[in-house]
């Protein structure tokens, strides 16, 4: 099992730049070993915080995504039939617990909430995971933490943790980083020039302003990532920022005019490819 | 013909861009405000993060400077349409340029100038200072409006006859970096301005104005208020800079509809008490045909006055079907968000029922269960079917409208009036909620004393959605005042014949209770308050839609924190719509 574990280490660093002091709390919170919730938009970098700190911490990173048809059993085990007869086949929480990984649970409300409660035992201070089928209580490893990210958008007016479980995580607000360190971010993973970066930055600044106002989501980080990543390889910009900025979040037709309109206002109206 | 005419009419000809008359100009292409008015909205709301008011400006030919856009009281005038400009400005181009600027005035306004000794041509500079103060302040956020702008500045140093060429040329350089021109004065404005360490307030504008104003004598050229103007179409005309002495200049929204009722109230207080004449009571029911009497809540006694009202069912008019069609048209967008939305809680209720031993499919995980304790030698458990349900929402919703004299006023800071909001949120809830199949009703109300409430019925829960009801939607008009209890009462005995179920009455006006036999609004609060309080009794949810942004105070009174919800333009409806329902089946 230790061969097994070992597969959900990172092998390299992964890239991830500091936004204020999220990385020092986070490995306060790690030395206490408290369940922490990462709070924020979609794409804004979440996962990639929790690769990082990780690495950092030389732990394991064991994640899950969450989805409404996720059962207790899809987290925690279940016995599987083979040719000799029945064979117990632990869950990645159980995994985790075990042998002292980070587990990550991503986007934890689309669980339901009969299954979010499985993790109650391991979050306050029993700090372990009762086996119901196997009759097993699996007491955490030391260097076990439970991670849970968390997007408070208006989805969540329909789902929404109980009270019960939120309570039992600190939680680290996480946005859409400020200007300069935006830039930096896409310029780095698409390989764009950090002027071009800066100009997609405000064109998703411009719409995120919009959200909830015929949005419902702004333009994330990620989706400027693959704006940039679409120029970097000879994508005419404008083109570039229809496909990967503008058509994916709206299908109104002024709507899109607008968020074109600040394509043009940030790139220009002459269109040459790079 | 006098020299001012014809100065006009050259300025006329300057702004339609008519240089030579005659040929191509009859050509030239133009984008008229209309067309491009919501999506300069939603453009605007995203640099600023609020809404903007956009009016078209009065056309008035003799007075030049309101062909130049201008802002008032907070709202942005822009001219009805603009001419393509040449190369590749497009008008919509000009409206944007023309709306960011005046946005970043309201973003980052000050105090007005105080003006008294201020001449013509210090206000003049100041103003194109105070211009470059604002574009600087949000290309600061927004580095990318530096090329919405530059395009619109043509001044070059050839310009050097008129004072509005320097002031042309002065804009253009404290804008476009790139802009080379070494006229001393233009240079010195720039070095002032590249050198002020502040530019969040408008005193740097002045003190680099009159500086700039009065180095400007040397040059020995006069300054003709008139006739020198900025050459960028976009620049508006400043007057917001300069408190007005005749005007109000707080920017603040206009009376609300709230305080105009009050006025109306106590005009005509307790006018019509003596027709009260012969109608039964008892529990509320006809009285007469087609009329109910109900009781009221007195606050001051805290007691129910029994049969104090009577409400009698009118039959409404109806008006051009058109009228809905183009409000289906024009919100298709809109409507289709919202039955996304509708459906997506519908069918959240998806249930699965497991542990069945006759059921429509095989539950895998029993079955496996079952198949584990078969072979390790344990009774299994033979319940190894399930069934998807779909849980039924059932709801009846019932609309209530106001429809007060009121309605008819425009909504604060637009230039739709309350009614016609009204009817907009009616026909995107009715074409969404017959979309999902829900039995709904759509009732509306006004009131002329508590002896006469008028009731309409534009669409009944038995009733389809058809042509007829939608012309009744059409036709609706609004007139009177607002006896709120009363209807709430009324609606929520039409809503209590419905069968079992989930049972939602959606009430939509734009202000406080008022009627013309009642000082003040205290006394009908009161009483709309306890009708919600018996509806929910009965099992109605009530949730008011409150058309009037200031109406917090007494629609939170009547219909408590999270009962009612602020909507001033459509567009906010799917959001605010979720969270009726949300609320609604949680
Ligand atoms: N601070 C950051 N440092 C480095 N990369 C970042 C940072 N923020 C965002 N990114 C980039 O944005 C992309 C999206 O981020 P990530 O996948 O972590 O989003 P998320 O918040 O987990 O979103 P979701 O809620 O949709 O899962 C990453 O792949 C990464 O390239
Ligand atoms: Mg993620």
């Amino acid at each position: 099992m230790k061969d097994n574990i070992s597969q959900y280490m990172a092998k390299r660093e992964p890239y991830y730049r500091q936004v204020s002091d999220e990385v020092a709390v986070y490995e306060a919170a790690y030395d206490a070993r408290m369940p922490i919730m990462l709070k924020g938009p979609t794409g804004c970098g979440k996962t990639r915080f929790i690769e990082y700190m990780a690495w950092k911490l030389k732990k394991p990173l064991i994640t899950v995504a969450c989805n409404e048809d996720m059962t207790a059993s899809d987290l925690v085990g279940r016995f599987l039939l083979d040719s000799q007869g029945t064979r117990w086949q632990d869950g990645p929480l159980a995994i985790a617990a075990r042998h002292g990984a980070i587990c990550y649970l991503d986007e934890i409300v689309e669980a339901r909430q009969d299954t979010t409660v499985v993790i109650h035992p391991l979050t306050d201070n029993r700090r372990v995971l009762p086996l119901e089928k196997t009759g097993e209580l699996v007491e955490a490893h030391p260097d076990f933490q439970l991670v849970i990210s968390y997007n408070p958008g208006y989805q969540s007016v329909m789902k929404d943790l109980k009270q019960s479980t939120k309570q039992r995580f600190g939680a680290l607000d996480f946005d859409y980083p400020e200007q300069a360190i935006e830039e930096e971010i896409v310029s780095h993973e698409s390989g764009i020039s950090r002027e071009d970066a800066g100009k997609l930055v405000s064109i998703a600044k411009m719409a995120r302003k919009l959200k909830g106002h015929g949005l419902d989501e702004g333009i994330s980080t990620r989706m400027l990532i693959y704006a940039g990543t679409l120029i970097s390889r000879g994508v005419e910009t404008r083109r570039a920022c229809r496909v990967a900025l503008v058509a994916p979040i709206t299908d109104d037709a002024d709507m899109r005019d607008a968020l074109e309109a600040a394509v043009v206002t940030f790139f220009g109206k002459r269109s040459e490819a790079r | 013909m006098s020299s001012a005419f014809h100065h006009i009419a050259r300025g006329l000809q300057r702004y339609f861009g008519k240089r030579d008359k005659g040929h191509q100009t009859e050509h030239r292409s133009k984008t008229q405000l209309t067309e491009v008015h919501r999506r300069l909205a939603i453009y605007l709301f995203a640099v600023c993060g609020r809404d903007v008011v956009i009016k078209t400006m009065e056309e008035d030919f003799l007075h030049l400077e309101k062909y130049r856009p201008y802002i008032e009281r907070g709202a942005i005038h822009l001219p009805s349409f603009y001419y393509d400009l040449g190369g590749d400005v497009a008008g919509i181009e000009v409206y944007r340029a023309a709306a960011v600027h005046a946005v970043a005035h309201l973003m980052h306004a000050g105090k007005t100038f105080a003006d008294a000794t201020l001449d013509k041509w210090q206000k003049a500079v100041i103003a194109v200072i105070e211009d470059a103060r604002v574009e600087t302040l949000l290309m600061r956020e927004f580095p990318g409006f530096l090329e919405l702008w530059r395009d619109q500045h043509t001044a070059t140093p050839l310009q050097d006859r008129s004072a509005g060429d320097y002031l042309s040329r002065l804009a253009r350089a404290l804008l476009d970096p790139s802009y080379r021109d070494e006229d001393p004065w233009i240079v010195q404005g720039r070095s002032l301005f590249g050198a002020a360490e502040n530019l969040e307030t408008r005193d740097v504008s002045i003190r680099i104005g009159m500086t700039l104003a009065e180095e400007f004598q040397k040059k020995n050229i006069r300054f003709n208020a008139h006739a020198d103007r900025l050459s960028a179409l976009y620049r508006d005309d400043s007057r917001h800079l300069w408190a007005q002495q005749d005007e109000t200049h707080a920017e603040e929204m206009p009376t609300s509809f709230f305080e105009l009722k009050l006025l109306m109230g106590n005009n005509e207080f307790a006018s019509a008490d003596e027709e009260h004449k012969e109608i039964s009571e008892g529990k509320p029911g006809p009285a007469g045909k087609d009329a109910y009497s109900y009781a009221e809540w007195d606050y001051r006694s805290q007691a129910e006055t029994a049969s104090w009202v009577t409400v009698r069912e009118r039959k409404p008019k109806p008006g051009e079907l058109g009228i809905v069609d183009q409000i289906v048209a024009q919100n298709a967008h809109l409507i289709s968000r919202m039955e996304k939305i509708l459906h997506a809680i519908r069918y959240s209720g998806m249930r699965r029922i497991r542990k069945l031993e006759e059921g429509d499919e095989v539950d895998i995980n029993a079955a496996i269960r079952a198949l584990i304790d078969m072979r390790s030698g344990v009774q299994p458990d033979t319940r190894i079917m399930m069934r998807s349900l779909r849980k039924n929402r059932d709801i009846s919703v019932l609309v209530l409208l106001d429809l007060s004299n009121s309605t008819n006023q425009k909504i604060a800071g637009q230039e739709e009036t309350v009614l016609e909001l009204t009817r907009q949120i009616c026909v995107l809830f009715a074409d969404v909620i017959e979309d999902v199949g829900d039995p709904f009703a759509i009732h509306g109300f006004c009131s002329k004393s508590r002896h006469n409430v008028e009731y309409f019925r534009f669409k009944d829960f038995g009733q389809p959605y058809d042509e007829g009801a939608r012309a009744l939607i059409a036709g609706m008009t609004g007139q009177r005042s607002t006896r709120m209890g009363a209807a709430i009462r009324h609606a929520v005995h039409h809503l209590d014949e419905r069968p079992a179920g989930r049972k939602l009455l959606m009430l939509i006006t734009d202000g406080a209770p008022s009627d013309i036999d009642v000082r003040g609004t205290k006394y009908l609060t009161y009483d709309a308050k306890m009708a919600v309080k018996a509806a929910a009794k009965n099992g109605i949810h009530t949730h008011c839609i409150s058309l009037d942004p200031k109406a917090d105070e007494y629609v939170s009174q009547i219909f408590g924190a999270r009962g009612y919800m602020v909507v001033d333009h459509v567009r906010y409806l799917p959001e605010k719509m979720l969270m009726i329902y949300a609320g609604l089946t949680r």
